[in-house]
């Protein structure tokens, strides 16, 4: 009992700060990149009419403690420019490129939007807006980022140690948003009664596909994936976090989002959920899957050339960089090689 | 930037450091549980402690999708735009091809659900002076917008009846200087 404290302290420092290969954090970086990049990109239509003062909403909403730069004014040029912000922040982050200055970039400009007209936002575009705060907070510049490549280009492949305590929060919330989901759903009737698929999908203004009612209003599909989402995301709650079960946990989730993707207007909630499913992927494994990546298209590389090498054609230009190991080939329709 | 990180790791291997992102840590946890927390005398009470932090951080939450049950209706919110040359032309939201288009259009349909089935005041008056300004036909904006709300509640499951359309006007703006319509 005397050392229980003390075990207990020594779980809590093992789990949030035992240094880590920040391979997956990278990758999470990438994603998270890639998916704000799109969310914005899709907003260029409709800057004006969602948040000039001459759209929808003249006004950010007053809410205590909330801010942003398109509260107090909200001309055209203003927002074209917290959209440029926005756009170069997710590619900064995307390429890892002066990584912090990136992801502040980004939190400014998603806040700015997402508090100037809160009434166009789903659930998955507040998660993007949370993980933007989680990374800032990380060392996500630190694995497979141009700000690595620029100053350690001999290991670029290889993921330094960091602590990992930002990539637990990021999985933590990632189960608390199914743990409360849940619990929501369970306080209604048709989670219950396994029929809440049915109405959902039968949601005509918020359909991307209209299903034949044969399969939208029949009771035992509506049951089966009634139940399956409740088991799906109460195993992203707990039985994501064993490991062995974890690459079927997720599989259920990535399987279950991408129905909902392929059958209902969701925007990118699906892609800002499998970020943080990113952050479940084992260091170790992502390490693994990094070497098998570098040596996969090194060595095809080689094999090219060295190929092209042993049988010369004349249709080939060849450089050698400077190290000796990599070699880009690129062919030329007509003439011989040079000399 | 890189001295920003060398800084952080240095902390992060500190004890001091570790102590204090562990209360971090805590409180965001706490937060995130009790903004999640059903309304309640525990919510209500708790609530104030987190939001600052979290309003201001963007951490604010809550991920009751499709709960405590999915909305058993289908929505159908557009405008009637009565010009002064008698003409009339009905406005609905873009919605575009259901690949790639949805990943704007979603927006939009979030945004008539806001206006139609939430009824929120603070966005009907808007809703009609931006389609005054902006849907300009033949030289003309229009005279009179209502915005409509057209709906059906979806039969159970298995049921073979068809969906029974009612209509409801929520917000009518007329021009001071022109001639009303349908009165």
């Amino acid at each position: 009992m005397k050392n229980l404290p003390m075990r207990a302290v020594a779980s809590w420092n093992r789990f949030w700060f035992e240094p880590v290969s920040t391979s997956t954090l990278g990758v999470v970086r990438i994603g998270f990149g890639l998916v704000t990049l799109l969310w914005a990109l899709t907003l260029a239509p409709d800057l004006r009419a969602f948040y000039t003062s001459s759209g929808i909403l003249p006004k950010q909403p007053s809410v205590a403690w909330t801010w942003g730069l398109l509260e107090h004014s909200s001309s055209m040029p203003l927002v074209l420019a917290v959209f440029a912000l926005l756009v170069v922040g997710a590619v900064g982050v995307l390429l890892g490129c002066w990584t912090r200055l990136s992801l502040l970039m980004v939190f400014v400009g998603l806040m700015s939007f997402q508090r100037r007209d809160p009434w166009v936002l789903n659930t998955g575009d507040w998660l993007l807006r949370i993980l933007s705060f989680y990374l800032l907070l990380a060392p996500a510049g630190t694995a497979l980022s141009v700000d690595r490549y620029v100053r350690h280009r001999e290991d670029f492949w290889q993921s330094p140690l960091r602590s990992p305590w930002v990539v637990r929060l990021i999985q933590i919330q990632l189960s608390a948003v199914y743990l409360f989901s849940v619990w929501a759903k369970v306080q209604g009737t048709d989670w219950n009664n396994g029929t809440a698929v049915s109405y959902a999908v039968r949601i005509g203004d918020f359909a991307r596909v209209h299903l034949p009612n044969a399969i939208a209003s029949s009771a035992l599909l509506s049951n089966l994936l009634t139940y399956g989402a409740l088991a799906t995301e109460l195993s992203l709650a707990f039985l994501v976090w064993n490991r062995k079960a974890r690459p079927y946990v997720l599989a259920a989730g990535v399987s279950m989002h991408l129905l909902i993707d392929s059958t209902m207007l969701v925007g990118f909630f699906s892609y800002e959920v499998f970020i943080a499913y990113l952050a479940f992927i084992p260091e170790d494994r992502m390490d693994a899957v990094l070497v098998w990546l570098r040596s996969h298209v090194i060595r095809r590389r080689l094999v090219s050339a060295t190929s092209l090498g042993a049988i010369p054609s004349p249709a080939v230009v060849g450089s050698t960089q400077p190290n000796g190991a990599e070699i880009t080939v690129s062919r030329s329709r007509s003439g011989p090689a040079p000399a | 930037m890189n001295a920003l990180t060398k800084l952080q790791e240095r902390f992060e291997a500190s004890d001091f450091g570790r102590m204090l992102i562990s209360a971090f840590l805590i409180f965001t946890l706490l937060g995130i549980v009790v903004w999640n927390l059903p309304g309640g005398s525990a919510q209500s009470k708790l609530i104030p402690v987190a939001r600052p932090y979290f309003q201001s951080a963007g951490l604010d939450q809550g991920w009751g999708v499709f709960a405590p049950d999915p909305r058993n209706m289908t929505n159908d919110f557009y405008a009637r735009l009565d010009y002064p040359d008698g003409s009339q032309v009905v406005w609905r939201y873009p919605l575009g091809n259901p690949v790639l288009a949805t990943y704007r259009t979603f927006r939009w349909q979030k945004w008539s659900e806001h206006v139609s089935i939430d009824v929120r005041s603070v966005l009907l008056a808007p809703a009609a002076q931006w389609l005054v300004r902006t849907r300009v036909r033949d030289g003309q904006h229009p005279a009179q917008v209502t915005l409509v709300q057209r709906f059906a509640d979806t039969p159970p499951p298995g049921s073979k009846a068809q969906l029974q359309w009612q209509e409801d006007v929520l917000y009518t703006w007329t021009s001071p200087a022109l001639p009303r319509f349908g009165m």
